[in-house]
């Protein structure tokens, strides 16, 4: 079989990228850790740690917990980006362990915006 | 030392290689693979014979040969022993266990064994230095993370592949 | 039956090396004993990057990533993740802080620090599969090339910034112009793939994960230029990546995108392969084009350049694997784009091969201006078992060793070369603390000395004589006018040598010098080695406080020099001991001890 043209190369693609697109993890959504100052590592770890732990301990594991360095909102560090679908993201600010262990059972679980720790999004 | 008589049928295949690939430019280095392919080393005599068939002076075939280091004028062990000597390897120990093995094998630089088993080559980098340090036996078969007291049982493993228990 | 999961295997060289291929052999008979054959995809990709991780697995929808895995895992993972969907969590990936991490490549810094453009198809599609790469935007950028100019696909690269991935960084827009404007109608594209430098491995996993990256690359640079024919130089040393060419170039042409007509157009480009014979200084482009000729590797003076007097004497552009991977991608996605990311001069992203002692060894493609810190911290996870890091090797026998205090240096060529060492092509490898400085420099110009042609004095006679003197200095026997005479050397050589290779060969010499000349002196003045590595300095000692008299030691000796009873304390006999380090490697109560053999009072005469 011979390319001989734009659309020939499209039909490949189309017919194929199908299979590209089962190569990416089905999740519900995503953590996101921020963290811009180098020497705060241990803090973002037991954040991490934090998150993880709730997580398993309510048997969820459709979530990404990730961690970035450098964020939007210097002044809020740590900060907790979560990302549930296809809604807005939600950051929320000054975070420590406590505060993720909420955002898990709050946020992830229950759907539950946290409002007094809110950095940006959330108006829903 | 054995030596390749005019006679040996292998010719035959060298020269058909030869033929398919004579309308190409600068092939003499492809066809030196394939001859040492077939015959495992090159002696003179199939250098000779390479230069006639390809037209081509006898001492730009010397010169070539004699210049890469994949090329070997002298037979090799059955097994190739090829102990990487990249960064990676080196820092990691890689000069040790080139000489585990010429101490196990009992043989020095890259001389055969006397059952011609084996034959150990320090190489160049082989590109897994994520596995250093790393030895490759033959073409495919990577040991990685090896130490040197992980070399008599590499040995053992090829001596009982050829029936030959120590 | 529809597909219900997709695994992706990683075949790429370590991991193959770690047993990739025993594992999806159990794999696939354990589908079939299943009867799972027609609803499980199993996909061999290129390398994933995560190198010390191999064998690895990850299974598609939930994108749970295995990794270490042993023949039998592969049963326990049809077991319980497809036949029962549970997650098989004692084969997941741990962190540093001992949790899990089932998604690990989205998860781990490793990974989703990087930005890949030239690997953006290694551990995603099948190698052997064409339309796969077509699937991902796959000669797209041929097909909007052919539509276009050759002078516009030349501004186009030219206004991305990109600069040569094979080492000095020469900008890429600007050879394909000059070749373009060389007087002839016969032109030549040339991949060098001849990726020699030890600790780099970039090109080779492009090679074998995306062949036919490469080859659109160089098809796009023959329509630049007005070239019908390209040769991709390859080293002998990578079997599997001229298996995987070979099968990518018949695919190619197969599928009427490479050979006569291309696309149903007049451009018609042919690609061939030749393959190295094992020397070094072939990656040198005036030297590759000896050896693509089928002679003796040598290089050549240079003006002409090979843009003007290449191949068979015709204009000739020469690219390396990984900017030709490149060039795909800026085509479809433009200039600018590629433009933005990278620093002021250099742009883009750089693909660099972690190795030595670190925890995360494996290809990593970052933006230009990273900096080493976070290459080697952050997403290479620092140094193994607590070790301080003491310098980072690049750019090969060519390049230099940086120390820790410019680990927040941005990676780029400018910074680089400012530091005494160069980008190269991309290998970095990681020394701590027990690597010594001057046998790591001895070992480079070993290499360059063993590698030189012996075409031009300077670098055959001089490598060799800086080699001696090294020699001396980690025998412990060297004098401080040596350490002039390195130096008088090296410049001279740097100056003198005909090609590239000679002129770079004495930089690891003169950045250790350097930054390290402290431990030069030690050598020299006090006879030790600081980095307790150089065996003529060094001597073993059992601590007799530590030693519980397991006897281990001393049946691993293999001169019987370690003496001592069950349970009593051991002891070595210098005068037997030949300095192997078995002991020190065998004890597990930290007993044996490296000591400076001066402080010993036996050993090196010291006249």
């Amino acid at each position: 079989m011979k390319v001989m043209s734009l659309e020939d190369l499209q039909r490949i693609k189309e017919k194929f990228s199908k299979d590209l697109k089962l190569r990416k993890p089905k999740v519900r959504g995503k953590i996101v850790v921020g963290i811009g100052r180098h020497e705060e590592k241990d803090k973002v770890e037991r954040i991490l740690k934090a998150i993880w732990d709730e997580l398993e301990k309510n048997s969820v594991n459709d979530i990404i917990v990730t961690q970035s360095s450098g964020t939007e909102f210097h002044e809020a560090e740590p900060t907790v980006k979560v990302q549930i679908e296809e809604n807005e993201s939600v950051v929320y600010g000054h975070v420590d362990e406590e505060q993720a262990r909420r955002i898990v059972k709050e946020h992830i679980i229950n759907g539950k915006i946290l409002s007094d720790i809110l950095v940006k999004g959330g108006k829903a | 030392m054995p030596t390749i008589l005019d006679t040996d049928p292998r010719y035959e295949e060298l020269d058909k290689y030869i033929d398919q690939v004579k309308e190409k430019k600068g092939m003499l280095i492809g066809v030196l693979h394939k001859a040492q392919e077939i015959f495992g080393y090159l002696p003179i005599e199939v250098q000779h014979h390479v230069a006639k068939k390809m037209k081509i002076p006898e001492s730009t075939v010397y010169g070539v040969v004699t210049f890469y280091s994949f090329f070997t004028m002298k037979p090799r062990g059955k097994y190739q022993i090829k102990v990487c000597m990249g960064t990676a390897c080196y820092v990691k120990g890689g000069q040790k266990l080139l000489e585990r093995f010429r101490e196990e094998l009992g043989v020095q630089g890259d001389e055969p064994t006397e059952d011609g088993l084996f034959s150990i080559q320090e190489v160049r980098c082989l590109g897994a230095c994520s596995m250093a340090p790393v030895v490759l036996i033959g073409e495919r078969d990577f040991h990685g993370r090896v130490t040197p007291d992980m070399i008599p049982k590499i040995i053992d493993e090829y001596r009982k592949k050829e029936g030959k228990k120590k | 039956m529809s597909v219900k999961h997709t695994i992706l295997i990683c075949a790429g060289g370590a991991c193959i090396s770690s047993g990739e291929e025993s594992v999806k052999s159990v794999l696939e008979e354990e589908l079939k004993k299943n009867d799972l054959e027609d609803s499980v995809r199993v996909v061999q990709t290129g390398c994933m990057g995560s190198c010390n991780l191999g064998p690895i697995m990850i299974v598609y929808p939930e994108g749970v990533f295995y990794q270490k895995l042993k023949p039998q895992d592969a049963k326990k993972i049809v077991e319980e993740h497809l036949l029962k969907g549970k997650i098989v969590s004692s084969l997941l990936h741990r962190g540093p802080t001992g949790k899990v991490e089932p998604h690990a490549k989205e998860e781990l810094p490793f990974f989703t620090e990087q930005v890949k453009i030239a690997t953006r198809n290694l551990g995603l599609i099948d190698p052997f599969n064409i339309n796969e790469y077509i699937a991902n935007d796959g000669y797209f950028a041929l097909e909007k090339v052919l539509k276009s100019s050759p002078e516009w696909v030349i501004e186009e690269i030219k206004k991305s910034g990109l600069r040569g991935r094979g080492g000095a960084g020469f900008p890429t827009g600007l050879k394909w112009e000059f070749t373009r404007k060389a007087p002839g109608d016969e032109k030549y594209v040339i991949c060098n793939a001849d990726e020699g430098d030890p600790g780099a491995f970039m090109d080779r996993s492009v090679l074998e994960g995306d062949p036919h990256s490469v080859i659109e690359g160089m098809e796009i640079a023959g329509y630049a230029i007005g070239s019908h024919h390209g040769y991709i130089y390859v080293r002998a040393e990578y079997p599997l990546a001229i298996e995987r060419l070979n099968n990518a170039i018949s695919q190619a042409k197969r599928y009427g995108l490479l050979g006569e007509n291309i696309l149903n157009t007049d451009f018609s480009f042919d690609i061939e392969l030749r393959i190295g014979a094992g020397a070094f200084v072939c990656g040198e482009e005036t030297a590759l084009i000896q050896s693509v000729e089928g002679l003796r590797g040598q290089p050549v003076q240079k003006p002409p350049f090979p843009a003007q007097k290449g191949v068979w004497g015709k204009p000739t552009v020469i690219n390396n694997v990984e900017t030709l991977a490149n060039i795909p991608v800026i085509i479809n996605k433009g200039a600018e784009w590629f433009a933005s990311i990278g620093t002021e001069k250099s742009k883009g992203t750089k693909v660099f091969a972690l190795s030595g002692k670190i925890n995360n060894a494996g290809l990593v493609e970052v933006p230009m201006g990273t900096t080493l810190r976070k290459i080697i911290f952050d997403i290479g996870g620092g140094i193994p078992n607590g070790k301080k890091f003491k310098a980072v090797q690049t750019g090969g026998p060519s390049g230099g060793c940086i120390p820790a205090e410019y680990l927040d240096t941005p990676v780029d060529y400018e910074s680089l070369t400012k530091l005494g060492t160069i980008m190269g092509s991309g290998g970095m490898v990681v020394m701590d603390e027990d690597t010594c400085m001057v046998d790591v420099a001895r070992y480079f110009l070993q290499f360059s000395a063993d590698e030189s042609c012996g075409k031009c004095t300077p670098c055959r006679e001089g490598t060799r004589k800086m080699l001696e003197i090294l020699d001396r200095i980690v025998e412990g026997k060297g004098k401080m006018e040596d350490l002039d005479m390195l130096e008088e050397l090296a410049l001279t050589i740097k100056d003198t040598a005909l090609c590239g290779l000679g002129q770079t060969a004495p930089n690891p010499v003169l950045s250790t010098l350097k930054y390290f000349r402290d431990e030069y002196e030690a050598h020299i003045k006090e006879k030790r080695c600081p980095a307790k590595s150089c065996k003529a300095l060094i001597a073993y000692q059992i601590d007799p406080n530590a030693c519980v008299g397991c006897t281990a030691c001393a049946k691993v000796c293999p001169v019987g020099a370690i003496s001592g009873e069950v349970r009593k304390v051991h002891e070595i006999d210098q005068e037997k001991c030949i300095k192997c380090g078995s002991c020190y490697e065998v004890c597990k109560f930290d007993a044996v001890k490296k000591v400076d053999a001066v402080d010993l009072k036996l050993n090196i005469k010291n006249e």
